[in-house]
């Protein structure tokens, strides 16, 4: 991979990365932490990152980072006792605040296989590619999430 | 292969209607060959029901499959299928009738359809800040500097002040040093060589010079740049010796006529070879230096003189012809009137 290639991926993919970890891990600031040190990763990798292979690099990087985080979050809210469903939580205002919530309560490899495939499009396989997962395990996570997301939204709509 | 101790798992599966074809064909054969055995009975309430067989049956929800729109689970792939744009043609048209016909299948597929997640935009600012510059972009106008540098230092060394003969005649302040037969005749060789570099270069102020750079750059020919010794010149250490030596080079003064052969003695190549400090000089550095060496020993060198050594220098060490003319009158003039580099011969009208 080239310079002007990497370059080219910091105009085309910053932005899709950012939403991603953003929409995973809420916090913008962490959120730019992460596509920062995705780019690092492939700056530092450019010699090996096939050419054409670095939108794939970075999202399986940012998913990655994203799936660290939340371990490390969940030993750290373990350890201090902390119940994440408090009532602490912003209550939804609107539709799409609903849809963020819905999306929030799915188990972060759905969130992630149902990111990659509304946000950015991508196949089947090249989903499994990203989250080291097969075709037929991305579609079954992604037949869970929308039932996830369906019922959630249902419900919703029957509590209106 | 059906034999008489697995029929009975055979007959089981028959009766639950699980049979493949191959092994139903299979357990027909055994039973019309061979009969059923005797201690096989089908005890009804060891059967479960078929129903509740199939509820523990899990299938791989993945999609496309063959859906069977009678199960609340199937009908679910079969609209996630849909809105994943995975269907076939004619599981199209079912989907597109049964959407027609049930309402409450439209229903569904409507609140499937609003989990597609609806497209955000997120702006990472400040994202310029992770694109890299090329190590050599960052390079590039350092060497291009360097070049425009060296191109000037070049021009400077070889093209500087050029000047008609008789400007630099009447100033005369480049003058060669002239030869004190006292003690000043007889300075610290550093000296003496400090002398040589800090003069600019005799050749470069005369049109000849310039002559032979176009010539030069006419025919595409690179200037020289030669690497020659720094003479080192004998250092004083008694008056005996500086006397013996200044006599010395008196007489070797007196054997140099120049006169219209343009001779000049060549100078040892030991001067070259046994150099103690090796520097680089441009052509015009290289000749001027040949040119005082020369004139160094001549006490009263005239411009005629000069001229002279200057030809003989250019004949002796880059076979350059250069023939001049002194034009005589108010402003005393040397001009050239032909050249001859190799091949090329130029002569003045």
């Amino acid at each position: 991979m080239k310079i002007e290639e990497y370059n080219q991926c910091v105009d085309d993919y910053a932005d899709a990365l950012y939403r991603f970890a953003k929409k995973s891990i809420i916090d913008s600031e962490l959120a730019k932490d992460l596509v920062q040190d995705a780019f690092e990763k492939l700056w530092v990798k450019l010699p090996t990152v096939q050419s054409g292979k670095g939108k794939a690099y970075l999202f399986t990087t940012i998913h990655n980072a994203t799936i660290d985080f939340h371990r490390k979050e969940k030993k750290k809210a373990e350890f201090l006792n902390i119940n994440r469903d408090s009532n602490y939580e912003i209550p939804p205002v609107d539709l799409k605040d609903h849809m963020n919530h819905a999306v929030s309560l799915l188990s972060e490899i759905q969130r992630h296989v149902v990111m990659l495939r509304d946000y950015e499009g991508y196949s089947y396989t090249e989903i499994g590619e990203i989250t080291n997962l097969t075709e037929q395990q991305v579609k079954v996570y992604i037949f869970r999430a929308r039932q996830h997301l369906k019922s959630y939204l249902v419900s919703l709509e029957n509590l209106v | 292969m059906i034999n008489k101790s697995n029929i009975s798992f055979y007959l089981d599966k028959f009766s639950s209607g699980l049979l493949t074809d191959l092994e139903f064909d299979l357990v027909l054969t055994y039973v019309e060959e061979q009969g059923l055995p005797e201690d096989l009975s089908f005890d009804t309430e060891n059967i479960l029901d078929q129903n509740f067989k199939q509820s523990l049956r899990k299938s791989d929800p993945a999609f496309p499959v063959q859906f069977n729109l009678a199960d609340e689970k199937s009908e679910d792939l079969f609209l996630v299928a849909a809105i994943e744009n995975q269907l076939t043609e004619s599981e199209n048209i079912y989907f597109n009738n049964k959407r027609a016909s049930d309402p409450s299948f439209e229903a569904n597929y409507q609140a499937y359809k609003k989990t597609g997640l609806p497209i955000e935009s997120h702006f990472f600012f400040g994202k310029n800040k992770l694109k890299k510059k090329s190590p050599l972009k960052l390079l590039k106008p350092v060497f291009w500097t360097s070049i425009a540098a060296s191109l000037l230092l070049l021009v400077w060394l070889t093209n500087e002040t050029e000047g008609p003969v008789s400007a630099y005649s009447s100033d005369n302040k480049y003058n060669t040093p002239k030869i004190n037969t006292k003690k000043t005749a007889f300075t610290k060789a550093t000296d003496k060589n400090n002398n040589f570099q800090d003069k600019k270069p005799f050749s470069s102020q005369s049109n000849l010079y310039s002559d032979y750079r176009d010539t030069c750059k006419k025919f595409n020919i690179q200037k020289p740049v030669i690497e020659v010794s720094r003479v080192e010149l004998i250092p004083d250490s008694t008056v005996i010796e500086r006397n013996y030596l200044g006599s010395k080079i008196q007489n070797e003064t007196a054997q140099y006529n120049y006169k219209a052969n343009n001779t000049l003695p060549l100078i040892p190549e030991s001067e070259i070879s046994n150099n103690k400090q090796i520097e680089s000089l441009t052509f015009g550095q290289y000749v001027t230096q040949q040119i005082n060496k020369v004139l160094f020993k001549k006490q009263k060198a005239n411009k005629q003189d000069k001229y002279n050594v200057m030809a003989a220098v250019l004949k002796r060490t880059f076979n350059i012809d250069l023939k001049l003319k002194r034009t005589p009158g108010k402003e005393e003039k040397i001009t050239v009137t032909s050249l001859t580099i190799g091949k090329f011969k130029y002569q003045h009208n």
